[in-house]
């Protein structure tokens, strides 16, 4: 019943929806189902998820002409206009948003099973274990996130604990694959490159030189999957510009991150000047991020007891994503999925997270329904593009009143972020207790 | 039969690797990319006719649109200066796509193969620019302009330019703009319209895929006056009101689209194009358009007969594929 709902909802959702992200997906498939490279079409993702989205686009190429894999009626150009540039001015054709949307929805299925598979060795209890599968795969913000965003944050998060938890059965070849498979569909696991490490130094279990191996094995899985992606020539190069140019295609701040204080009014300037210094604002919150995690890491890797890696793993991750969200440059709503599948791990043993978990879950669905992303950002709002129907106007009405604009967004923005300072505080209270064996008593 | 779910994870791992080489292969392998050639060649034939041959195929349906242009230079422009200065305040566009159409363009023409070389230049670099051959007025850009300069307009209306930098530590900003700025560019020109998205495209549009159909509401210019200064429609139109033209200044042009810049994606094919094309300027003249299609099983070919162009004056034919994201085109002269 559970994958019957879940996927039915996803299913009914996704072809008729879109919003800004989906968009550029259907015009990069379909500029490479055109003829095009790669890179033809500006995007600012790593290789391996825009190898996924020509094969989208070549699939939907098998049924369509490669020119009617997104459409532009007038209707949508005058309602980009009419936001002032901050709607997409194209859609992916139904079949498209399908093909897209289904691939997400095959790793939240994934993830379901994953998420179950842990609980279950977690816990030892089968009905806690469906809990968390029904938890995730029935998530009204991951429905939303699969069905209509289309974002497909769920995959690197899939490979992050797949990566840690083949890891942790021996197998480290796979483990360093997954990893780097996450890497190169979305690059925000390299922040958690510290905690992966203390993951490696945390299995005492094994001798050194079986331990020194497996490190090797993981590098090696981790390097064969990079060199998959990037051997073509120039292909590197060509990522490398599109995303260290200056104020470039990927700029943005706000969101829900300590930025989002930019929108409270009077402090324009500041907005201006986080724009033009993107760059190095955006390199001084990766080292803030990537210092964070390493915090969490040492705790992991001096407290972790050997064999029992649950439940610490989780309370280390939890704080580390948290760690950056909270100070990277820019955090969009679908960035809650990295965390939200630890939260849910945690949950299941641990009222104390249920309330995070839940809030998590209300307040980056909210961002959809009520289309707030973050002072600077674009606007995305839910849309269903038929020809009586659009959220897009409603958002554009709630959002352009002068009086309440600025101030809903802000509150809603805030509001997420000091969830999140709490959780993330939970998160390094839990990692500070000692544990004992694979199961932590819910306080 | 128990799953074990390590297995499980590890086949997910190695389908996700499989899809991945089956997408590099659709990409990389001989043949495999989705492809479309044509071949333009003009011969003469005496008695003042030329022939142009084309032929066209691909692996894919494809749409285009061929347009033939009489012109002095044949060559596209390789030196295209692209004004950008986060000092000051943006009009009808947004500060990122102000920026952002720079990477456009130079994506776009190097998928087209084109020896495009795209400098930014801010304020002080745009007057040094404006200044060669050295002046010592402080009037800059009409003189360049007559001496065979070639600006490209795209934003606010014409001559709408804010002269004063953002103060330090302030917001961006809302454009004030200079007193009677457009009369200084385009003297007597009376813009209006009231769209801001136009539906109807112009023979211009058509033959060289402009396909920029936005417009500024009041900024437009109406096409009978374009005529009378000897100007060239290029863009959409709505009833007798265009967002895009080219006035001859001079030795040189002045090319104002009247429309926001937020849809860079467009801008920077069709702005490609109008480069491409070699074509914007007034003194060139169309000769033909014709629109083709190519399918994976039907090629394409044509004969044409055109009159040979005059002395110190070449023919030259542009194709470029009429789908919204193709980055097909080619361009052949005589």
């Amino acid at each position: 019943m559970v994958l019957l709902v879940g996927t039915g909802l996803r299913l009914l959702l996704a072809p008729l929806t879109s919003q800004y992200d989906p968009a550029i997906f259907g015009e990069s498939s379909a500029t490479m189902a055109l003829g095009g490279g790669p890179y033809t079409y500006l995007i600012v993702y790593p290789t391996d998820w825009v190898l996924v989205l020509n094969l989208i686009g070549r699939t939907a190429a098998l049924f369509l002409p490669a020119n009617a894999l997104v459409a532009a009626p007038t209707a949508v150009l005058t309602l980009g206009l009419t936001l002032g540039g901050l709607e997409p001015t194209s859609y992916p054709v139904p079949l498209v948003a399908l093909l897209e949307k289904g691939f997400v929805l095959l790793f939240d299925l994934a993830m379901a099973g994953l998420l179950y598979a842990i609980v279950q060795e977690w816990t030892g209890d089968r009905l806690k274990a469906r809990l968390v599968f029904a938890a995730w795969f029935l998530n009204p913000f991951v429905i939303i996130e699969s069905g209509v965003h289309g974002a497909f944050d769920v995959i690197p998060t899939f490979f992050v604990i797949a990566s840690f938890y083949l890891w942790y059965h021996d197998r480290p070849l796979s483990a360093g694959a997954a990893f780097g498979l996450g890497v190169m569909v979305k690059v925000y696991p390299l922040l958690l490159l510290p905690l992966f490490g203390a993951a490696l130094l945390a299995r005492r279990d094994l001798a050194p030189l079986r331990r020194a191996m497996s490190v090797l094995w993981f590098g090696l899985g981790t390097a064969g999957i990079v060199a998959l992606s990037l051997w073509p020539p120039g292909i590197f190069q060509q990522y490398l510009q599109i995303v260290g140019t200056g104020p470039s295609v990927g700029e943005s701040h706000g969101g829900f991150g300590p930025w989002s204080l930019s929108a409270f009014p009077g402090l324009g300037g500041w907005r201006r000047w986080l724009f033009l210094n993107t760059a190095p604002v955006a390199l001084i919150s990766t080292v803030i991020a990537f210092g964070l995690v390493t915090l969490f890491a040492v705790y992991y890797a001096r407290r972790a007891p050997a064999g029992s890696w649950h439940a610490p793993l989780t309370y280390a991750a939890i704080g580390s994503v948290f760690a950056i969200l909270l100070s990277f440059s820019v955090a969009q709503p679908q960035y809650l999925l990295w965390i939200l599948p630890w939260l849910l791990l945690a949950a299941i043993v641990e009222r104390r997270f249920r309330t995070v978990a839940a809030a998590v879950t209300l307040g980056g669905s909210a961002f959809y329904v009520i289309g707030l992303a973050g002072p600077l950002y674009l606007v995305q709002p839910t849309a269903i593009f038929t020809h009586w129907i659009s959220f897009s106007l409603i958002d554009a009405a709630v959002l352009g009143s002068p009086t309440y604009g600025p101030w809903v967004e802000l509150v809603t923005t805030v509001s997420v972020f000091l969830l999140l300072v709490y959780a993330a505080l939970q998160a390094l209270r839990r990692l500070r207790r000692p544990t004992a064996g694979g199961v932590v008593v819910a306080a | 039969m128990r799953l074990d779910p390590v297995r499980l994870v590890q086949a997910v791992i190695v389908l996700f690797v499989v899809a991945l080489l089956l997408s590099e292969g659709l990409l990389y392998a001989p043949g495999a990319r989705p492809r479309l050639t044509v071949d333009q060649s003009f011969r003469a034939l005496g008695g003042g006719q030329l022939a142009l041959y084309t032929n066209a195929s691909g692996s894919f349906a494809a749409n285009l649109a061929q347009s033939v242009f009489a012109l002095t230079q044949p060559s596209p422009p390789t030196e295209v200066y692209y004004y950008y200065d986060s000092n000051y305040p943006v009009s009808y566009s947004s500060i990122a796509d102000w920026y952002g159409l720079t990477q456009h363009l130079s994506v776009v023409a190097s998928a087209r193969g084109l020896p495009f070389n795209l400098t930014i230049v801010d304020a002080a670099g745009l007057a040094g620019l404006l200044r060669q051959p050295p002046r010592a007025n402080t009037v800059l850009m009409g003189p360049w302009i007559r001496l065979g300069g070639t600006l490209v307009w795209a934003g606010d209306t014409l001559g709408r330019y804010e002269g004063t930098p953002i103060a330090p530590g302030a917001s961006f900003g809302k454009l004030i703009p200079v007193p009677n700025g457009s009369a200084r560019f385009l003297p007597g020109i009376q813009v209006g319209g009231t769209g801001i998205v136009y539906s109807n495209r112009s023979a211009f549009s058509d033959a060289v895929y402009l396909a920029y159909p936005y417009a500024i509401a009041g900024g437009a210019f109406r096409t009978s006056e374009v005529q009378a200064a000897n100007g060239r429609v290029l863009g959409y139109l709505d009833g007798s009101w265009t967002n895009w033209a080219a006035f001859p200044i001079g030795g040189g042009t002045i090319v104002d689209l009247a429309a926001p810049t937020y849809d860079v994606v467009r801008l920077s094919f069709s702005l490609v194009n109008l480069l491409e094309s070699g074509a914007w300027t007034p003194s060139s003249t169309l000769v033909g358009i014709s629109a083709f299609s190519v399918t994976a099983n039907a090629p394409y070919s044509s004969v044409a007969l055109l009159a040979a162009p005059g002395a110190g004056m070449h023919v030259c034919a542009f194709s470029v594929e009429v789908d919204y994201l193709a980055p097909f085109a080619s361009r052949s002269c005589d």
